[in-house]
C-alpha cells in the first residue's frame, strides 16, 4: 500500500511537472523479455520493463528522470488470499534510477551543480570498471552485469581550463540490490539456512562521519585522457560481523547449529587511476584502482555444554589494501566488424581479504571479457557470434576452477525504433566461483524493445 | 621527331611539368582548395538542424535529425534529436583528430580513436571521417584537372600525415564562389566509394550554403540525403559549447 502511495504521488508529481513546464519532454523504451531455460529445467520466465526518462530544460537548469517499472512475468501467489490480489497476480516494481535537476555555472562560472538521484559512472572500462565504486551495484539480473542504482547525491564539476574537476558528496548510504536468494549464494552455506529474523542487517548510520564523498580530476596528457581519482565510502555489499551458535556435541563439529548472525558494510577508500586514447589506431584504456578497507574481523562465537566455556574466534576478513585492474582494447574493422577484449582482475562484487569458507566471495578473480559484433543490411541486423567471458581463479589448476560465458546474439531492427533481439546464455564452470552458481540456467532469450 | 623540335616542344612544356597546373583563371589546385576552406569557414560560426534520410539497398527508408554546430572550420558538435533510440547522442570534433562521442544509455562521454573514423556514423553513409571538420588544403595536395561550365575538378591525394581512410578525392568546385558541389570518394584500393552531390545553393547573410546535400554509397547501394533547416551564421556561439561539457547536456 506504501509503495502504491509513493508510486501514485510520484506520477502526480511528474504530471504536475509536465503541465507546468511546456518544456518537458518525454522519451524511453519498453523492453518485453522471454528466457527459456534448455537444461533440466526447461522453464519460461517473461518479463517487462518500461523505461521512462523525463527531461524539462528552464534558462540554465535541467531537470532529468528516469523511472523503470518493472513488470514481473511470474505471480507470486503463495496463499488463497493471494489469488485476489492483484499485485501478487502481476507483480510489478518502480524504480526511480534517477531524478535530479541540474545547474550550470553555479554557484560558480564554469562549475555545474547536480542534487538528486544520479548515476556517476567512473571509469573507463566497458560495462566494468574498477574505479566504479560511487553507484551501488544492482545484481537483481546477475547477467546484466554493470547495472547499477541511482544515488542521491551532491555532485559538483567544475571545469577550470582543460581540466575538469567532480566532487561528489553523498550523504547516506545505499546498499546494492541483491537477488532473491542471495544469502545461498554470498553467505557460507551453513548460515544461509537461518531465518530473517536471525540476521541482522546493520546499515551505516547517517551521521557525517558516515556519508561518502569523492573527487576527480581529469584532464589530457600527450594524446591520452587521463584521470585521478578518490572515494571514501562503504562497500554496498555486506560483510559478516558476528555469528552466533551452539556445538551440541564438543567431539562433533558437525554437530554446530548456528542461531543469528549480524552483517555490516565497512568503509573503504578507493584511489583511481584510469586513461584511454589509441595506439596504432586501435582504442586502450586502462584503469587501477586500489582499495583500503577498514579492518574487519569476523567474531565468531560458539555456546558449548556446561561447564565448557563459550569458543570464541576472530578471524580478521578484511584489512589489507588491494588492487583491481582492467586493460582493455577496441577495433573496427573497414567492414563494420567490432572487436573488444578486456582483461580484469576483480569483479565489481569481489574483493580481496580472508575467504569465509563455502562462500565465493572475497575470492579477486580474472576475468578476460570479449565481444564481436558485425552489423549488416546498413545496420538494420547485428551479429555478435561472440561475446561473453572467461573467468579464472587459479591459473595453475583451471580445470578446476573456472567459468565460460558465452552470450552469442542476433539484433533486429525491422523499423527505426523497434529491436528484436535473440541469444544464448550459455555457461559452463567448475569449482565455487559465484559463475558455477549459474551453470545450470543456461538459457535461449528473446528480448523485443521499442523506443520512443 | 627530330631531336632539336623535340627538345623545343619540351622547353614549352617545362614550365608546366614543374609548375603547379594553372588554367585560364588564374588560380592554381591549391589556391581553389584555400578558397574553398575561406568559403566554408567564411562565418565565424555555423548552426543548422539537419533532416535526415536513410535509404538502404532495398530502398527501406528511415530518418534522422540532428542539430549541427560549426566553430571555424575545425571545431564541429552534432547531437541527434530523432530516431528516439538515438535522442541525444553527441558527436564532437576538435583540432588535432580528437573526437568524442556521448552515450546517454551510458551517461559517458567516449574518446573515439582513429579505427572508427571509417565506420557509419548512427547508421548514415556519412562516416565519423566525413562529420569532422577539416581543412581540405591542409589535409589534402590538390591537382587541378581542368575546368568545364563553371566548375572546376580538382583531384585531391592525402598528404603524408593526413589520417583518412580515403584513397583519393575528385572534387567538383563552382567556379564563381569557391563552393563544393560534388565529390567523389575513393577508397585506398582507387575503387570509386561514394559520391556526395550538394545541392539548392543559397546565401544567407552573405554567406553561401546548401540547402541539401545527398550521399551515396556506390558500394552499398545506400544513399543518405541531408536537408538543411533553421540556418544561422555568426550567432556568437560560444566556445564551451564545443567541449566535453556540452556533450551531455
Amino acid at each position: 500500500m506504501k509503495r502504491l502511495t509513493v508510486t501514485l504521488l510520484l506520477l502526480l508529481l511528474l504530471a504536475a511537472l509536465a503541465t507546468s513546464a511546456s518544456a518537458m519532454e518525454w522519451q524511453g523504451n519498453f523492453i518485453s523479455d522471454y528466457h527459456f531455460q534448455f537444461n533440466e529445467k526447461q522453464e519460461f520466465s517473461s518479463g517487462s520493463r518500461l523505461t521512462l526518462q523525463p527531461a524539462a530544460r528552464l534558462g540554465p537548469a535541467r531537470f532529468t528522470g528516469e523511472l523503470c517499472l518493472d513488470l514481473q512475468g511470474r505471480p507470486v501467489v503463495a496463499s488463497p488470499s493471494g489469488l485476489s490480489a492483484y499485485q501478487q497476480i502481476f507483480p510489478w516494481e518502480l524504480e526511480v534510477r534517477e531524478a535530479y535537476v541540474e545547474i550550470y555555472d553555479f554557484p560558480l562560472n564554469r562549475m555545474d551543480f547536480r542534487a538528486g538521484r544520479q548515476l556517476i559512472p567512473w571509469g573507463a572500462g566497458d560495462l566494468v570498471s574498477p574505479t566504479d565504486n560511487i553507484n551501488p551495484q544492482d545484481l537483481v539480473d546477475f547477467k546484466d552485469f554493470g547495472r547499477r542504482l541511482g544515488s542521491d547525491a551532491l555532485q559538483f564539476i567544475w571545469y577550470p581550463g582543460s581540466l575538469t574537476v567532480t566532487a561528489v558528496f553523498i550523504p547516506v548510504f545505499t546498499p546494492a540490490r541483491l537477488p532473491a536468494g542471495w544469502m545461498e549464494l554470498f553467505l557460507p552455506p551453513e548460515l544461509a539456512g537461518l531465518s530473517e529474523e536471525a540476521i541482522q542487517v546493520s546499515l551505516p548510520a547517517t551521521t557525517l562521519s558516515d556519508s561518502a564523498f569523492g573527487l576527480k580530476l581529469a584532464g589530457r596528457l600527450g594524446g591520452f585522457d587521463l584521470s585521478l581519482s578518490y572515494l571514501d565510502g562503504r562497500y554496498d555489499l555486506p560483510v559478516l560481523e558476528t555469528v552466533q551458535g551452539e556445538l551440541v556435541d564438543p567431539m562433533n563439529p558437525a554437530s554446530r547449529k548456528w542461531k543469528e548472525a549480524s552483517l555490516i558494510f565497512p568503509r573503504r577508500r578507493v584511489l583511481g587511476v584510469e586513461f584511454s586514447g589509441e595506439a596504432g589506431g586501435v582504442g586502450v584504456w586502462a584503469e587501477a584502482a586500489v582499495f583500503f578497507p577498514d579492518k574487519v574481523s569476523t567474531r565468531t562465537k560458539l555456546e558449548l555444554p556446561p561447564p565448557l566455556p563459550p569458543y570464541i574466534d576472530e578471524t580478521v576478513v578484511l584489512s589489507d589494501a588491494y588492487t583491481k585492474y582492467l586493460v582493455g582494447a577496441d577495433y573496427n574493422f573497414p567492414d563494420g566488424t567490432y572487436f573488444n577484449l578486456q582483461f580484469l582482475h576483480g569483479f565489481p562484487h569481489e574483493r580481496a581479504g580472508k575467504k569465509i569458507e563455502g562462500s565465493s566471495f572475497f575470492a579477486l578473480e580474472d576475468y578476460l571479457l570479449f565481444a564481436l559484433e558485425k552489423p549488416l543490411l546498413n545496420g538494420r541486423v547485428t551479429i555478435v557470434p561472440l561475446a561473453g567471458l572467461f573467468a579464472v581463479q587459479d591459473f595453475k589448476a583451471i580445470s578446476q576452477n573456472y567459468a565460460v560465458v558465452l552470450a552469442p546474439e542476433v539484433r533486429w531492427s525491422p523499423v527505426d525504433g523497434a529491436e528484436f533481439t535473440l541469444g544464448v546464455n550459455w555457461m559452463e564452470a567448475a569449482g565455487d566461483s559465484l559463475f558455477s552458481s549459474f551453470r545450470d540456467q543456461d538459457e535461449l532469450y528473446l528480448k523485443i524493445k521499442y523506443s520512443f | 621527331m627530330n631531336r632539336p623540335l623535340f627538345f623545343f616542344i619540351f622547353l614549352l612544356l617545362l614550365p608546366g611539368l614543374l609548375l603547379p597546373t594553372v588554367f585560364a583563371t588564374g588560380f592554381t589546385a591549391e589556391q581553389i582548395m584555400e578558397r574553398v576552406d575561406q568559403t566554408l569557414s567564411a562565418a565565424q560560426d555555423q548552426e543548422m538542424r539537419v533532416k535526415l534520410v536513410i535509404t538502404d539497398a532495398k530502398g527501406n527508408i528511415s530518418q534522422r535529425e540532428m542539430v549541427m554546430m560549426q566553430k571555424g572550420n575545425d571545431r564541429r558538435m552534432v547531437k541527434f534529436l530523432a530516431p528516439p533510440e538515438q535522442r541525444g547522442i553527441a558527436f564532437l570534433s576538435l583540432p588535432g583528430g580528437l573526437n568524442y562521442l556521448y552515450l546517454p544509455a551510458y551517461r559517458q562521454t567516449r574518446r573515439i580513436a582513429s579505427h572508427v573514423r571509417n565506420q557509419k556514423f548512427a547508421g548514415t553513409d556519412f562516416t565519423y571521417e566525413d562529420m569532422e571538420a577539416r581543412k581540405y588544403s591542409v589535409d589534402w595536395e590538390a591537382k587541378l584537372l581542368g575546368e568545364e561550365d563553371g566548375l572546376y575538378c580538382l583531384e585531391l591525394i592525402p598528404k603524408a600525415k593526413t589520417n583518412t581512410d580515403y584513397g583519393r578525392l575528385v572534387v567538383e568546385v563552382k567556379a564563381d564562389i569557391f563552393f563544393p558541389v560534388k565529390i567523389e570518394f575513393f577508397d585506398k584500393g582507387n575503387k570509386p566509394h561514394k559520391v556526395m552531390v550538394q545541392d539548392k545553393l543559397e546565401q544567407i547573410n552573405g554567406y553561401w550554403v546548401a540547402r541539401e546535400a545527398e550521399m551515396k554509397d556506390l558500394q552499398a547501394g545506400t544513399s543518405s540525403q541531408m536537408f538543411f533547416t533553421e540556418v544561422k551564421f555568426d550567432s556568437g556561439l560560444a566556445d564551451e559549447i564545443f567541449t566535453e561539457r556540452y556533450l551531455a547536456r
